[in-house]
């Protein structure tokens, strides 16, 4: 880029006297004619009027200058009549520059002489733009009429065929063996509990089917380049070891497949866990073992003597009732009646519910949590809550089963300190 | 502009300091703006020398310290309002810009000379309210004191 022989016309429009009532036109074409590059300067009573424009293209016509300054209102308003004008005369008309003396000066100033200084700043600003000014070309560039969905489940199948539907190739990219989704998984979708393979399997059919749908099961988008209309995306298709144009899926593979794969199950013991009280525990077993399924009964009653459930005790139970562990753990977890953690003698429960979020619950939790840090092990021990179910009365604190409503950090102090906290 | 000149701009007649700040404007929102602030006929200090870009992230932190370093007293840059990006996330990477580079600035003394400013297309009297709260914040702090610097 040089700005040498560079010839600037400058034109600085008086917009009746919308722009010439608080800028000095004319001191500001005597300032701008000094500018190194500026051919001609002038100043016009309405440069977008026909004469105005005239003007302008005289002048590339006859004192060739190739580059074009325009002072006026906002580019926002008349840049495109000035370009055209520009291009008319055969100048290319991305070399013309306009800056805005009406909107951004002339109307927001009343000092006639600070907004002439403005004016002129802004002038010689452009005229130093407008000679590095390049020729730019307008240019069509080609866009690949396809779409790209990644991801098979009931979002990406209904947008695949909306856009199929519409005329256009579309490649849905799914990383499982299947389509479908989540929603292939539900039983009902909310609210209005449909059936929810109902609505979906007609679509995966569709899907699979639609002459403007290139299904890409099993595979993967490893990299996406490119810009709008032409993206280059690839796609990395995961090696199924079968011909997919011959297979029927008949699964005959499945049967003759030389691998085979087997879960591995830990051995039991040959002798029993050691275990606390094991006489107790023995006892126990004895006491349900009428029962059906006496696990639970058991559990029910090793969590109310322990306040919870010691993984050693869980480890013998599993021993001598031949229950795997995973299934002793499992329902261990599951039951809120169960804790597998050992739980103070009086195990507090803060709701955080929105309810109770919103009248502080956050400040009782950590105000529990201080008075436990200061209490004797094992006395305190917190639970924080997702709804008890009483957000009139928030926030909410349980001490075993007592009730406390309507908190307060004081109040959280004065009941702990009551059962021994310091 | 040759010294003496800028002066005759930086001290009106009751010696007063004029700020020479200047502006990088985004041009689908905060140009708008300024629009609408002279088309509505708001008031506001004459001190800073808008330029136009195509979006505020536009605006590489490279200028600003040229505008800095080149003697402007400071530099407002103002874009769309955070979500309103008409190329969807420009200013939010003008806001990770201009956060870092006032970091740097502060081991200058210049990051108080930054401005960041969001200005709808709609704001025209939230424009003149920025700049002129811009002109009088310079205006408190002073001339940029490196160009004082060089002048000696």
């Amino acid at each position: 880029m040089s700005d040498e022989g560079v010839k600037v016309g400058v034109y600085v429009c008086e917009c009746g006297i919308n722009i010439s009532a608080t800028v000095d036109v004319e001191k500001v074409v005597e300032y701008v004619k000094s500018l190194p590059n500026v051919k001609i300067a002038r100043h016009y009573k309405y440069m977008c009027s026909d004469p105005g424009q005239q003007l302008i293209k005289n002048d590339i016509k006859e004192l060739n200058i190739d580059k074009v300054v325009v002072a006026s209102c906002s580019p926002r308003m008349h840049e495109n009549t000035f370009r055209n004008a520009v291009e008319e005369a055969g100048l290319n008309p991305y070399c013309f520059e306009m800056t805005n003396i009406r909107e951004q000066c002339s109307w927001v100033h009343k000092d006639r002489e600070k907004a002439t200084a403005k004016a002129i700043d802004f002038v010689s600003a452009a005229v130093a733009r407008a000679s590095l000014l390049e020729p730019l070309e307008k240019r069509k560039i080609n866009v690949t009429p396809t779409a790209l969905v990644i991801g098979a489940g009931i979002a990406g199948i209904q947008a695949a065929l909306d856009i199929a539907d519409s005329g256009y190739k579309t490649y849905l990219v799914e990383r499982t063996p299947s389509v479908g989704g989540r929603m292939a998984q539900l039983d009902k979708t909310f609210p209005t509990l449909d059936c929810s393979a109902c609505i979906l399997t007609p679509k995966m059919v569709d899907v699979a089917r639609h002459s403007n749908i290139e299904l890409l099961t099993y595979s993967e988008v490893t990299d996406i380049d490119g810009y709008v209309g032409n993206f280059k995306v690839k796609v990395k298709m995961k090696a199924r070891s079968i011909d997919v144009s011959k297979c029927t899926g008949c699964a005959v593979c499945i049967e003759n497949c030389p691998v085979t794969l087997q879960p591995q199950i830990p051995k039991k013991p040959e002798k029993a866990p050691a275990v606390r009280d094991k006489g107790y525990i023995d006892e126990l077993i004895a006491k349900h073992s009428h029962h059906p399924a006496p696990l639970v009964q058991i559990m029910l009653d090793v969590n109310k003597k322990y306040r919870y459930l010691p993984r050693d005790v869980l480890e013998y139970l599993s021993f001598k009732l031949d229950i795997p562990f995973s299934t002793i753990y499992r329902a261990a977890t599951f039951y809120k009646a169960f804790n597998i953690e050992l739980r103070g003698k009086y195990h507090i429960r803060v709701c955080m519910g929105t309810g109770c979020h919103v009248r502080g619950a956050r400040n009782i939790a950590d105000m529990v949590r201080d008075k436990i840090a200061g209490a004797k092990e094992g006395l305190f021990s917190l639970e924080t809550v997702n709804c008890l179910g009483t957000c009139a009365l928030g926030p909410i604190m349980i001490v075993n089963e007592e009730v406390h409503g309507n908190m307060s950090v004081d109040k959280v102090d004065d009941i702990l300190s009551s059962l021994g906290g310091e | 502009m040759t010294k003496k000149e800028e002066k005759v701009i930086e001290m009106d007649e009751k010696g007063d300091f004029e700020p020479k700040i200047l502006g990088f404007l985004c041009n689908w929102c905060s140009y708008a703006g300024a629009d609408l602030a002279g088309v509505s006929r708001y008031q506001y200090p004459p001190n800073v020398q808008c330029i136009r870009v195509m979006c505020s992230s536009r605006v590489d932190p490279m200028w600003i310290l040229k505008a800095l370093t080149d003697g402007a007293d400071g530099v407002l840059i103002a874009g769309c309002h955070p979500g309103d990006c008409h190329y969807v996330e420009g200013n939010y990477r003008t806001r990770r810009r201009i956060a870092a580079l006032k970091k740097i600035l502060e081991n200058y003394g210049l990051s108080d000379r930054v401005f960041l400013e969001w200005v709808s297309a709609s704001e025209g009297k939230k424009f003149a309210e920025v700049i002129t709260k811009v002109t009088n914040a310079i205006k408190e702090l002073g001339p940029n004191p490196y160009k004082k610097r060089w002048e000696i």
